[in-house]
C-alpha cells in the first residue's frame, strides 16, 4: 500500500516536473474588434461572430472564456480575442496564412472577411486589429412573414374586424413564435429574438401614456373642463360666433395637454346642451370643436400620441414642439376659425340678453366644480408637471419622468385609492402601444423599412423640399385612412434614414414633417382621429348623425388648409437652417 | 296602420332634426287612435368605451342625460298642443334598452322608432320580429327629406 502510494506520489510530481517542459510555446493575445452596420448604417446588434484561420474555426477567447463564436452588441460593437503562436502570427504577417472573420445573422447576407496582414498593429500586450462590416439584408421567408403580419395588422385595425389591441397583439405573439419554432430549424424564419423584441419598445412612450392616463382622470373627476366651457359661454355674452370661437380656442388649448379623446368626451356634451337649449344645430359648434382638439394635439409632445412618438424616438423635448410646432399651430387655428366662418358664420347669431342670462344660470349650476380642494391640487402638480417639462431638456430627462413624479405625487397627496386608479389606465391602449413596437420593430429587423427607406429616399433624390413635401402630405393621406399611430412608428425609422443621408435635412426636420402629417390628417375623415370617431358618436346619439361624406366636406378643406400652412412652415424653417 | 286603434304607443327618440319625422309621425297616430304615447330616450355612452376611462365616459353619461331629458322634454311640447305624452329616460345599449322598455311595458301595441342603421338592425331586428309575431306593431320612419 506503501508502494503504492509513492508510486502515485512520483508519477504526480513527473506529471507536475514534466508539463511546463512539455507546455506549448508562449503565445500573443490577438485581439480584434469592429462594428457592424446594416446598409444605412444603423448598428446590427445579436449578429454571431466566428473567426477562421486558414479556413478552420478557431475558438476565440471572451474574457477568460473560450466560445466559438462571440455576438455583437446593441451598438453594432463585437469584440474577440485569439491567443496565437509567434510562428502563426509570422505566417499571418507574410500572407501566407489566412485569418478570416465571419459575420452572420439571419435576415442578413453572411459576410466573411480576411483580416488584412497589414492591419495588426503591435500593443504593449499584443497584436490588436480592427475590421469593420456592412451587411446586406436578404428577402427571406422572415422578411415575407413580418412584411404580411405588419399589412395584415394595418389592414385589420383599419377595417375594425378585431379590436386593435388584439390584432396587435396577435401580430407580434406570431412573430415571436414563428422565430422560436420554425426559426430554430431553419434560420430562413428567424425574424426577431425576444431580447430584440423587448428592445423594440419604448417605455418612455408607455410611461408618459401611463401617467398622462391617471393624471387627467383625476383631474377630469372635478368638472374642470365642463366649467372652462361654461366661462367660455359666459365670456361670449350671448353672441353665438363669440362663444363658437372660444370654444374652438378652448378645445385647442385643452387638448394641447390632455387627450384629444378626453376634451372632445367632456367639451362636446355641453356645447351640445348649450346648442340644445339655444334651439341651434349643434353641428356648427361641434364640428370646429373636434378639428380644434385634433389642432390643439398637434402643438405639444403631449398632445397627440404621434407627437409622443416622435418625441421619444428623435430625442426631441417638450420646447423643441413648443419652439417648431406651436406656432404654425396658432396659425391653423386662425385658418380654422375663418373656414369655420366660410361654413358656418350666417347661422351664428345674437342671443336675446334675457335668454342668454337664464341660460348661463343653469348652465352654472349645472356645471360648477366638483372638488375644489381637489382641483388646486391638481393644478399645482399639473403645473409642476408642465416646469418639468420645460426643463427636461437642460436635465437630459426623459419626457416620461416629470409625468411620473407628478402621478406619484398626485397619488400620494390625494391619498387615492391605487387599485381604483389603476382602472383609471387604458390598458389596452398601452398594450397596443407594446405589441405594435413589436411589430414594427420586427420588420425593421428584416430589412422592410430599409428598403421603404431607399424608397422614399430615391422619390426625394436627395432634395429637402421634395422630401419634407413627400413626408408631410404622404403621413397626412395616409392617417386619414389607417391608424396613425402604427403609421408614424413605420415612418419613423424611415424618418431617421431620410434625415441621416438627404442633404440639410440633419436638423432633423423631416421629423416635424412626419408629427405634422400624422397629426393634421386627423381632421380629414372620420376614421382619421379617435376624437372624430367620439364626436360623431356623441353627435349620432342627440339626433345629429354625421355621414362619412358630410365630415369629410368640411374635414378635407380643413386639413388641406392646415396642411399648406403647415408646409410653408416648414419650408421657412429649412430656408432658415 | 294609423286605421289600427292603438292604445299605447311608446316613440324611440334620439331628438334632433334626425327624429323629427319618427315623433310627428308618433304623436299623429296617438292623435287618431286616442292612443296614450310615451317617448323614450336612451343614453348610451358606448361610442366613449373604447376610447376613455370609465370616469370619463360616466361624466359624459351625466351630461347625455340631461340632454335625454331636454329631448324628451321637447318631444313632450311638441305632442301637448294635440296629445299628452309620458317620458322615459334609460341608460344603457339603445337596442337593449328599447327592448327592455317594451318587455317591460307588455300594454305597447305600436312601437314607433326612426330609421334604424345596419348595427341597430342587427341588434333589434329580432327583437321586433317578435314582437310583429306577438301581434304588436312596429312602425319604422323614415326622416324628412332635406
Amino acid at each position: 500500500m506503501r508502494r503504492l502510494v509513492l508510486g502515485l506520489l512520483a508519477i504526480l510530481a513527473s506529471i507536475l516536473w514534466v508539463a511546463p517542459a512539455a507546455s506549448s510555446p508562449p503565445t500573443i493575445p490577438l485581439t480584434i474588434s469592429g462594428y457592424i452596420v446594416d446598409q444605412h448604417r444603423e448598428p446590427v446588434a445579436e449578429a454571431t461572430v466566428r473567426l477562421f484561420l486558414n479556413g478552420q474555426p478557431q475558438e476565440i477567447k471572451i474574457g477568460e472564456k473560450q466560445a466559438e463564436a462571440t455576438r455583437s452588441l446593441s451598438d453594432g460593437s463585437y469584440h474577440l480575442s485569439l491567443p496565437l503562436a509567434q510562428a502563426e502570427v509570422e505566417a499571418i504577417q507574410r500572407g501566407e496564412s489566412r485569418l478570416e472573420i465571419e459575420v452572420l445573422k439571419p435576415t442578413y447576407v453572411t459576410l466573411r472577411q480576411t483580416v488584412p496582414a497589414a492591419s495588426l498593429a503591435a500593443g504593449s500586450d499584443g497584436l490588436y486589429a480592427s475590421l469593420d462590416f456592412t451587411l446586406a439584408h436578404i428577402r427571406n421567408a422572415a422578411f415575407w412573414i413580418a412584411t404580411i403580419v405588419l399589412i395584415a395588422t394595418y389592414v385589420l385595425i383599419s377595417t375594425e374586424k378585431l379590436h386593435r389591441t388584439v390584432v396587435a397583439l396577435l401580430g407580434a405573439a406570431f412573430l415571436l413564435f414563428v422565430t422560436y419554432t420554425l426559426g430554430t430549424f431553419n434560420q430562413d424564419f428567424f425574424i426577431l429574438s425576444f431580447a430584440k423584441a423587448i428592445h423594440y419598445i419604448d417605455f418612455n412612450v408607455i410611461f408618459l401614456l401611463m401617467a398622462l392616463m391617471i393624471m387627467v382622470t383625476i383631474t377630469a373627476r372635478t368638472g374642470v373642463l365642463q366649467w372652462l366651457a361654461v366661462r367660455a359661454y359666459a365670456l361670449a355674452g350671448g353672441n353665438e360666433w363669440t362663444m363658437a370661437v372660444l370654444f374652438v380656442v378652448a378645445a385647442a388649448v385643452l387638448s394641447a395637454f390632455l387627450p384629444n379623446v378626453t376634451v372632445v368626451i367632456l367639451m362636446v356634451p355641453v356645447t351640445v346642451e348649450i346648442a340644445f337649449i339655444l334651439k341651434i344645430n349643434p353641428l356648427p359648434l361641434l364640428l370646429p370643436e373636434v378639428f380644434a382638439a385634433n389642432l390643439g394635439g398637434t402643438a405639444t409632445l403631449i398632445g397627440d400620441p404621434p407627437n409622443l412618438l416622435v418625441g421619444s424616438f428623435a430625442n426631441f423635448t417638450f420646447v423643441d414642439f413648443l419652439i417648431n410646432m406651436a406656432p404654425a399651430v396658432v396659425l391653423t387655428m386662425v385658418a380654422l376659425i375663418a373656414l369655420m366662418w366660410l361654413f358656418y358664420g350666417r347661422q351664428f347669431r345674437r342671443v336675446p340678453a334675457e335668454e342668454a342670462a337664464a341660460l348661463l344660470a343653469e348652465l352654472k349650476e349645472r356645471h360648477q366644480i366638483a372638488d375644489p380642494a381637489l382641483l388646486r391640487k391638481c393644478l399645482l402638480v399639473g403645473g409642476a408637471v408642465i416646469v418639468l417639462f420645460i426643463v427636461q431638456g437642460f436635465f437630459q430627462m426623459e419626457v416620461s419622468i416629470p409625468a411620473l413624479i407628478g402621478m406619484a405625487v398626485l397619488l400620494a397627496w390625494t391619498r387615492s385609492d391605487i387599485v381604483k386608479e389603476l382602472e383609471a389606465v387604458e390598458w389596452p391602449s398601452l398594450i397596443f402601444f407594446i405589441m405594435l413596437f413589436i411589430v414594427v420593430g420586427a420588420v425593421e429587423e428584416v430589412g422592410l423599412i430599409q428598403a421603404l427607406a431607399d424608397w422614399v429616399n430615391a422619390l426625394a433624390g436627395g432634395s429637402l423640399v421634395v422630401a419634407i413635401l413627400l413626408v408631410l402630405w404622404v403621413s397626412a393621406f395616409a392617417s386619414m385612412l389607417v391608424d396613425n399611430i402604427p403609421f408614424t412608428l413605420t415612418m419613423l425609422p424611415v424618418v431617421a434614414f431620410l434625415t441621416a443621408t438627404v442633404p440639410g435635412a440633419q436638423g432633423k426636420i423631416l421629423y416635424w414633417a412626419l408629427a405634422f402629417g400624422a397629426c393634421l390628417g386627423g381632421n380629414g375623415t372620420i376614421v382619421a382621429a379617435s376624437a372624430n370617431i367620439v364626436a360623431v358618436g356623441l353627435a349620432e346619439r342627440v339626433g345629429y348623425p354625421i355621414t362619412f361624406n358630410e365630415f369629410l366636406k368640411k374635414g378635407l378643406p380643413v386639413t388641406i388648409a392646415t396642411l399648406l400652412i403647415a408646409t410653408v412652415w416648414l419650408l421657412g424653417m429649412a430656408m432658415l437652417r | 296602420m294609423e286605421k289600427v286603434a292603438y292604445k299605447n304607443i311608446v316613440c324611440a327618440t334620439r331628438g334632433g332634426e334626425a327624429s323629427r319625422a319618427t315623433e310627428d309621425k308618433a304623436i299623429a297616430i296617438a292623435r287618431q287612435s286616442g292612443a296614450r304615447l310615451a317617448f323614450l330616450y336612451v343614453v348610451d355612452t358606448s361610442f366613449a368605451v373604447e376610447q376613455a376611462t370609465s370616469e370619463v365616459e360616466l361624466a359624459a353619461a351625466t351630461d347625455l342625460h340631461h340632454i335625454g331629458e331636454l329631448i324628451l322634454e321637447r318631444a313632450q311640447q311638441r305632442a301637448a298642443a294635440t296629445v299628452e305624452a309620458a317620458t322615459a329616460l334609460r341608460e344603457g345599449a339603445v337596442s337593449e334598452e328599447i327592448e327592455g322598455y317594451v318587455t317591460e311595458h307588455p300594454e305597447v301595441d305600436l312601437l314607433v322608432v326612426g330609421h334604424l342603421s345596419d348595427e341597430l338592425r342587427r341588434h333589434l331586428g329580432p327583437f321586433l320580429a317578435r314582437l310583429a309575431d306577438g301581434g304588436q306593431h312596429v312602425l319604422e320612419v323614415k326622416p324628412h327629406p332635406e
